[in-house]
């Protein structure tokens, strides 16, 4: 890697690392159901963003440095613990998944969801005992069914508009074959662009 | 969203529904309430005799569950999110109108309350 991709990447992950931070506290200020406990998980989007436009080494970096970060900043070590966990598997499966052609980052992003909620639990388990967790998990389960859909469905558009201004990064964004908003169009608006 | 992402989600939703099925369905009046700290019982006390019951595990870790006529709450935790004292009152006469099933959780100090059927306390 030359020195020049190399300052982009840290780059990258930088603003990436913050907006991801943001977005997860942001998301503490917006009231969202009546059930408590239940967050929106905007953060993963920007997990989304580095596993499909950067790579699952960089999403993987990217998702320990949220989780350290906002349990330093926010939420203290228990907090930690659980986002870890969450994180872990909610990334190991977001990998899986994507590799499952016809799957779009919708799904992709559903599974994510899912999975952070289990390993969340598991770590409950731990805490608790497996009774009180497992009547929760119904809710859990529908939460991440919603929660999942709509993180997703942001994801697309963003990835959408991306590659709409594609010219402004360059050409450096470069949308995976089955997110092209238009059946490749804007791939090729992205290379005029250059 | 193609077909496999809405195979996924009605996965998903069918899971929790068979689950919410098992688990909520066909579920008795509850007798007792027990209270566990990290799933180590701590006390069980019929569910008609009111009273406040508070749960001091030292370093400062105190809940306090109140169970009256309108039903068993965490009256107060000393924990950060507070989640357990939103979940609000679970009244045991009315336990089919819930959706969070029959348990309070506060996660941080390790305290769950069951309103739970069966062996009517000691």
């Amino acid at each position: 890697m030359s020195a020049s991709n190399q300052t982009r990447v840290v780059a990258q992950l930088g603003v990436l690392t913050a907006v991801a931070l943001v977005l997860g506290y942001l998301e503490h200020l917006i009231p969202l159901t009546a059930i408590p406990g239940i967050k929106l998980g905007l953060a993963n989007t920007v997990l989304l963003y580095a596993l499909y436009l950067m790579d699952a080494r960089k999403a993987a970096l990217l998702m320990l440095l949220k989780v350290g970060l906002s349990g330093l900043l926010f939420g203290g070590l228990s907090a930690m613990l659980y986002s870890f966990a969450g994180g872990v598997l909610s990334l190991f499966c977001m990998i899986v998944i994507r590799r499952i052609p016809g799957v779009s980052v919708v799904g992709v992003s559903i599974c994510g969801a899912v999975l952070h909620n289990v390993g969340q639990m598991l770590v409950a388990c731990a805490v608790v005992g497996p009774r009180p967790v497992l009547a929760y998990l119904p809710i859990l389960l529908v939460a991440a069914a919603v929660t999942g859909t709509l993180t997703g469905i942001v994801a697309k558009y963003v990835f959408c508009g991306l590659g709409a201004a594609g010219a402004l990064y360059g050409g450096a964004v470069r949308l995976p074959a089955t997110e092209k908003p238009d059946g490749g169009e804007g791939q090729a608006r992205m290379e005029n662009g250059k | 969203m193609s077909k496999r992402d809405i195979w996924i989600l009605c996965g998903v939703l069918l899971v929790a529904l068979v689950l919410a099925a098992i688990l909520y369905c066909n579920r008795p009046a509850p007798a007792y309430v027990a209270i566990y700290v990290h799933d180590v019982e701590y006390t069980r006390v019929p569910v008609d005799a009111y009273q406040t019951i508070r749960i001091d595990q030292g370093g400062g870790k105190v809940n306090v569950v109140t169970i009256d006529g309108a039903g068993v709450r965490m009256e107060s935790s000393t924990c950060k999110n507070q989640l357990c004292v939103q979940q609000g009152t679970i009244d045991p006469a009315r336990m089919e109108e819930l959706i969070l099933d029959n348990w309070i959780v506060c996660l941080p100090n390790g305290v769950t309350v069951e309103l739970a059927a069966g062996d009517n306390g000691k």
